[in-house]
This record gives structure tokens, C-alpha cells and sequence, in this order.
């Protein structure tokens, strides 16, 4: 997410946790609440929460890639390809039943909504303030540089293979064609990158010692978080609400 | 000294290092493979190198964190972090018994490695997901489906297949960088002496 | 006043069968500046990781005799407690960013954070070391996406943060074109300004003729020449060890041979210069 975001939206402002909480909170209502309709209306507050948070194009792009493309074959498949005795239509070989459209619908709004809170939770939170909250929380500090330095490595690694994949079509190796062709790239793109990479992790571990990583000492942080009292606010309103939601559900 | 050994612990600071280069291999294998429009999954091969070279449970970590961070953008990796952890360990323990040193036990190893891929990933795909996997996969499997075959049993035998192609190839490759690796740099991880002892026969 | 002392050091990797150090006697003084030299293979960056303590510990094999710091052996003190005091600046810029944050300033910061400073010196600490390695223009970028020469600049700044009276600089120029190259040499007579005690390997002989205070010569493993850099420098049985000279001293040998009188230590053109002004008389 952009830190510009973060700033001027009060939403996406809130505590990593709050937010974690929030989505959690929001996932967790959507499989409990009963029949579809419900959990239809659910999916739509999380876009509403999306938009709200100023983040709706991001929202809606992961969405229509992750779950918006599972949820067409999950009906696709549980509509024409499972039992049922409610025939709704039926063409060629296939036969659309009710059941299993009913089921689909149910479990796709299951997937929309755990899907879409995980996915705004992302959009609204920099995986930097995500880990640092969790260090807070007592995350061992080499657990949070592993993840980090992932997230610093992938887009590093991703570079130098389109730089090798781009000498390779320089020096006239085929990148298109047929699958062996193209499979063939695949080895000698990867394996330079991976050696290097490994390679360096020598020195690196010799740079991260000396710059005092294994010292037991309690680290500082310079750059921070902390939880506002608006966080703690919206912490309890969301832990309320979702305790009346569970009692609503089992006395209903 | 205080750590003598501390170059072959489970968690020494250089598997700490080779975790992340790991995870960032498997991403960009997994990028590539779409890139190139590679018809089967390559996004385990930091996971079984890590098996290799480290064991079992950095081989695991490794796994549920590759899951993970690629759940960030697209949720429906997250559940497969099941499916990655016993990739990982299994890996791990088939290094540990020497089950990656020869071109045989690779394909033994392949053929294991893709098992337990398919078998923790199909109850996912049929329970969580309701059969469907976004991938071309799902449209084979539906079309076994159509052929009055069982969902469990057509995402297996499509898992089947697919994995046992991606997981071999996947265990080639991550063999064939072991051997390229220099031997300074294997003798710094827990299982690295068998893969020199392997390259002097 | 001496602050490491090596007593017949002798090393060998594992898995090598032949020393890669063996026997060095050294005694590096306060606040000078050492270079090394050396060809490839001659155990250069061995010797600095000896010095820094990486040897056994991190690279195992079998280390005999004794490196003192500050009068306690090197194997008494932990890596940890190491770190504050020899900073260790190695030759690939890339493997010297952390990754462990996605700015230059948390960057240089990080040592400091991880050894529990308080917030505001590390604020103090972390904009001195960036005005001192010219890496202010750098603070908000990340630092992956930096060029070879600037990543150089942004390790020696993270090493100079956490203060540490010794430097142990290897090969840092070797990947960086001329005008980075003196930029980095630029940092490290700044260091020892500061009162640094340096020990550098480098190839580059004219940088090391002007910067350094003494000069240190190995082959195969041995210290075969250690001394002021005049006398080390000017000896040119050296080059028969395939070990380059400043153009200077070939020079000076060049117009002893002609009859011109010059000194036979220079190795520096200033000097040269100085000398020939002398002798022409104005």
C-alpha cells in the first residue's frame, strides 16, 4: 500500500492489530452467519469497509484474481458435476442441479468474504507495520527479519531473472515456441540466481553479526507504531459486536 | 569457544539467511513458470533445497512462509501452507535418510515428495475450495467429473499427475544446484557433507 | 600502543589440506593505517577474517597460536561483543545490505537498534556517519536499489555507526569505477582523522602509497614484508613476488640509473614533485 494512504485515512491509520482484528472478526461472522444472503450482504460491507478505507481499486483487483476466479469454478463445478435432484436446466451432456448451485453459493461467499478480509487487512497495512506489531507482541526479532528480508529479496531476485531471461533472448535462446523450448529457459535463468543469492549469504551472515544481530540485548525501535486509544476503542467495539453476533447466532 | 558448532544448528544464522533466498526462489519459480507458460507447478524448489541442505523443520518454515507471503496478494494460498509444511518435512527427512544423493533416489524421492502433495492438498481443494483451483487443473478435473467420476477422486487424479510431473522436476532442479554449489559454501549447512561425500564417489 | 598482536598464527581451512595462513607475527598500533597487500590467494582476506574473529568460529577449521585484542585473547570475546569493537567491511557491496530494512537510514541505523541504543543517539550517531560518507542524499531510498559504489558508502557508514575503534576493510574499490574508489578512500582517511586504527587489503598501490601509514606484504600465507610504507614500498625485489610498485619508485630507480640523484623512497607523485623542484634548484 502507498504510506499516503495510511496517513489521511483514518481507517487504514488504525494499529496492524486493530485492523487484524477487525478482519478477523469480520471473516470469522461471515462463515457463522446462516444462508446466503446473509453472507452475501456481509461480503458487502467488506467492500464498503474497502472503499471506506480508500483503498477499493487494489481491493477489487486481488479480489477479482484470487477468489472472484475461484468462485466461478466452484459453481461451475459443484452446479453441473455433483449430485442433486432439483434439475434447474440442462444442455448437452450437462445438468445444471439446484443443490449444488446452493452449496456453491455458500461456500463462494465463504471464500469472498475470508478472501476479502484478508486481502483489505493487506491493502490498508504495510507488511512492515504488520511485522513490527507482531515483534511488539513478542515475535522473535529473527523470525521478523526473515520475513522482511523475504519481502526485500523476492523483488530483487524477480529483477536479475528478467535480466537473465533478457540475455538469453539476446543471445538469440527462444523464450516463446513450443513447451520444451520454453522450458528449457527455465534451468539456466534459475540456477545463476540461485547460486549467487546462496553464495551470498555467507558475507551477509558475517555482515548481520557484526552488525550486533545475535546480541541478546533488547533491540530499539527507530522507526515506530504504537496503539492509540482509538485503537483500543475500536478493539472492544469489535470484540462486542462479534460476541452479540455469536450469541445472536446460537439463540436464533 | 562458546558455539563451536554453531554452524549446524537447526537455526543457525546462515539457514536463518537461506530461508528468505529459499522463499524468494520458489516465488520467482513460480513466476517464471507463468511467465513461460510451464504447464505444472515449480514454486516448491527453495522448499526441497532447504530439505536438502538444512532438514526438516527450516524446510517447513520455509514452506508455510512461501504460502504465506504469497497469500499477501491472492488469500487462497494460505490453506495450501498445510501442503507446504509436509513438503518440507518430507524433503527434509528424505535428505536426512540420503534419499537425494543418486539419480534413482531422486526419482524415489519425487514420487514421495509428490504424494504427500497430493494427498494433503486434495481434501483442501475439495473441502475448502469446493473442488475448484483456479488453474487449468480444476477444468480437467471437472471434466473427469462429467464422466461420472467422484470430486475427491477427480482433483486427486489430476493432483496426481501434475504434481508428480512439477515435483520431479522440481527435485532434479534443486539437485542439480547442490551440485553446483562450491563445497566451502556446503559444508556450512547441517546436511552439506553428504552431497560432498556424493560428488567425490 | 599496540592494540592486536598475531603470535605465529597458522590456519587451515576445512576440507584444504595446506595452511592458508601460517605463522604470521603481526603487531597493528593505535590509530594507524595498515594496508595489505598481496596477490590473489595470498591469504589476504583470511588474515582479516582472523582479525575479526570470524576464524574458527564461523568458518571452523584449525587456528594455531594467538591474536590478542586489547590485551585479551580474540577467542575470549563472542562475536557480539566483538561487533562495537572492529567493524569488518567487506568487498561485495550487495551482500552488506541487511535486508532487514527498506531505507538507507533505518539501514545504517540497524546495528545500533539491534544493540538496544536509545532512539535519539541513534537519530545523533546515524546523520553524523551519513554527512561523513556523503550518503545524506540517500537517506529516504532503498537500499537494494542503490548503484555498487553507493551500497559501499552505506556498509562503511552502518560499520562507522556502531563506532568501533578498529576497521578491518577488505578489498572495498574492487568493484567500483575511479571516481567511487576515491570517494571510498576519501571516507577512510577521514576515519583515521578520527583516530581509527585501519587495516585495509587493497590492490590499488598509488592510493596506498598516499593514504596509508604501513605497508604489510604477504605470499602464500606468510608475512614476508611489514613496515613503514617508504621502506616497504620502495623495495624493488618486490616485484619479482609479482607485487606492483608506485610508477614513482620505478621512476626514481629509472633516474638513479640515469645519474640523477633522487631520493630512493619516494612513492608518491607529490613527493616526486617536491624532489624535483629541489634538485632543479628553485
Amino acid at each position: 500500500m502507498t504510506e499516503s494512504v495510511q496517513k489521511t485515512n483514518k481507517i487504514a491509520a488504525l494499529y496492524p492489530l486493530t485492523k487484524f482484528y477487525i478482519a478477523i472478526a469480520i471473516a470469522a461472522t461471515a462463515v457463522i452467519l446462516p444462508g446466503i444472503k446473509l453472507k452475501a450482504i456481509c461480503f458487502v460491507a467488506v467492500n464498503i469497509l474497502a472503499a471506506a478505507s480508500g483503498v477499493y481499486g487494489v481491493f477489487l483487483r486481488r479480489v477479482k484474481n484470487s477468489v472472484g476466479v475461484l468462485f466461478i469454478i466452484l459453481v461451475i463445478i459443484q452446479t453441473f458435476f455433483t449430485a442433486g435432484d432439483t434439475v434447474l436446466f440442462s444442455f448437452w451432456i450437462f445438468t445444471a442441479k439446484l443443490e449444488g448451485l446452493l452449496f456453491a453459493l455458500k461456500l463462494g461467499f465463504i471464500l469472498a468474504n475470508v478472501g476479502g478480509c484478508l486481502i483489505w487487512f493487506f491493502a490498508v497495512t504495510t507488511e512492515k507495520d504488520f511485522v513490527l506489531a507482531l515483534e511488539k507482541k513478542g515475535l522473535s526479532s529473527k523470525a521478523s527479519y526473515v520475513v522482511l528480508s523475504t519481502l526485500q529479496m523476492v523483488p530483487v531476485l524477480k529483477k536479475r531473472s528478467e535480466v537473465i531471461m533478457n540475455a538469453q533472448r539476446a543471445r538469440g535462446v527462444e523464450t516463446e515456441g513450443n513447451l520444451l523450448v520454453r522450458a528449457k529457459v527455465f534451468v539456466p535463468t534459475l540456477v545463476p540466481l540461485v547460486l549467487s543469492a546462496i553464495q551470498g549469504t555467507e558475507e551477509r551472515a558475517l555482515t548481520l553479526e557484526a552488525r550486533g544481530f545475535s546480541v541478546e540485548t533488547k533491540s530499539t525501535h527507530l522507526y515506530d507504531i504504537e496503539e492509540r486509544p482509538v485503537d483500543k476503542i475500536m478493539t472492544a467495539v469489535t470484540a462486542v459486536l462479534f460476541v452479540l453476533i455469536v450469541i445472536g447466532r446460537i439463540l436464533l | 569457544m562458546a558455539a563451536k558448532n554453531r554452524g549446524k544448528e537447526t537455526f543457525s544464522i546462515m539457514v536463518i539467511l537461506l530461508i528468505p533466498v529459499a522463499i524468494a526462489i520458489n516465488i520467482v519459480g513460480g513466476q517464471m513458470t507463468s511467465i513461460l507458460k510451464i504447464p505444472v507447478d515449480l514454486d516448491m524448489i527453495g522448499v526441497i533445497l532447504v530439505g536438502a541442505l538444512a532438514g526438516p523443520i527450516p524446510a517447513a518454515v520455509t514452506g508455510v512462509l512461501t504460502n504465506l507471503i504469497n497469500g499477501i496478494m491472492d488469500p487462497s494460498w494460505i490453506p495450501y501452507a498445510f501442503t507446504s509444511f509436509f513438503i518440507g518435512v518430507s524433503a527434509g527427512l528424505l535428505s536426512k535418510y540420503n534419499m537425494l544423493t543418486k539419480v534413482w533416489k531422486l526419482v524415489v524421492s519425487g514420487i514421495i515428495i509428490a504424494l504427500v502433495a497430493t494427498i494433503t492438498a486434495t481434501p483442501i481443494t475439495v473441502f475448502f475450495f469446493g473442488g475448484s483451483t483456479g488453474g487449468g487443473g480444476s477444468m480437467i478435473a471437472a471434466g473427469l467429473m462429467a464422466t461420472g467420476v467422484q470430486i475427491v477422486q477427480a482433483v486427486f487424479s489430476v493432483y496426481i499427475v501434475t504434481e508428480s510431473i512439477g515435483k520431479l522436476i522440481s527435485v532434479f532442479v534443486a539437485y542439480f544446484i547442490i551440485k553446483v554449489l562450491p563445497e566451502r559454501t556446503l559444508v556450512k549447512y547441517r546436511f552439506g557433507e553428504k552431497f560432498i561425500k556424493a560428488k567425490e564417489k | 600502543m599496540t592494540c592486536i598482536e598475531l603470535k605465529n598464527v597458522t590456519y587451515t581451512y576445512p576440507l584444504s589440506k595446506t595452511p592458508c595462513v601460517s605463522h604470521a607475527d603481526l603487531v597493528i598500533e593505535k590509530g594507524k593505517f595498515y594496508a595489505v597487500i598481496g596477490a590473489n590467494g595470498s591469504g589476504k582476506t583470511t588474515l582479516c577474517n582472523i582479525i575479526r574473529g570470524f576464524i574458527p568460529e564461523f568458518y571452523q577449521g584449525e587456528l594455531e597460536g594467538s591474536v590478542i585484542l586489547d590485551g585479551k585473547n580474540l577467542n575470549e570475546y563472542t562475536l557480539g561483543e566483538l561487533a562495537p569493537k572492529i567493524g569488518y567491511v567487506f568487498q561485495n557491496p550487495f551482500n552488506q545490505i541487511t535486508g532487514a530494512r527498506d531505507n538507507v537510514y533505518e539501514e545504517i541505523a540497524y546495528g545500533l537498534e539491534n544493540l538496544g541504543v536509545p532512539v535519539d543517539t541513534i537519530r545523533k550517531k546515524v546523520e553524523e556517519v551519513m554527512e561523513i560518507t556523503n550518503t545524506v542524499y540517500l537517506a529516504e531510498k532503498n537500499p537494494f536499489e542503490l548503484s555498487g559504489g553507493q551500497q559501499q558508502r552505506v556498509a562503511l557508514a552502518s560499520v562507522l555507526a556502531l563506532e568501533p575503534d578498529i576497521f578491518v576493510i577488505d578489498e572495498p574499490t574492487s568493484q567500483l569505477d575511479p571516481k567511487e574508489t576515491e570517494r571510498v578512500f576519501d571516507i577512510i582517511d577521514r576515519m583515521k582523522k578520527m583516530g581509527k586504527t585501519i587495516i585495509l587489503v587493497e590492490h590499488k598501490i598509488e592510493l596506498i602509497a598516499k593514504y596509508a601509514d604501513d605497508v604489510i606484504v604477504l605470499e602464500n600465507g606468510c608475512v614476508i614484508r611489514s613496515g613503514e610504507k617508504h621502506e616497504v614500498l620502495s623495495d624493488l625485489s618486490l616485484i619479482e613476488k609479482g607485487i606492483d610498485l608506485p610508477q614513482t619508485v620505478l621512476l626514481a630507480d629509472e633516474l638513479q640509473k640515469k645519474g640523477i640523484l633522487v631520493d630512493e623512497k619516494i612513492i608518491t607523485k607529490e613527493e616526486m614533485a617536491q624532489q624535483l623542484k629541489n634538485l632543479i634548484g628553485r
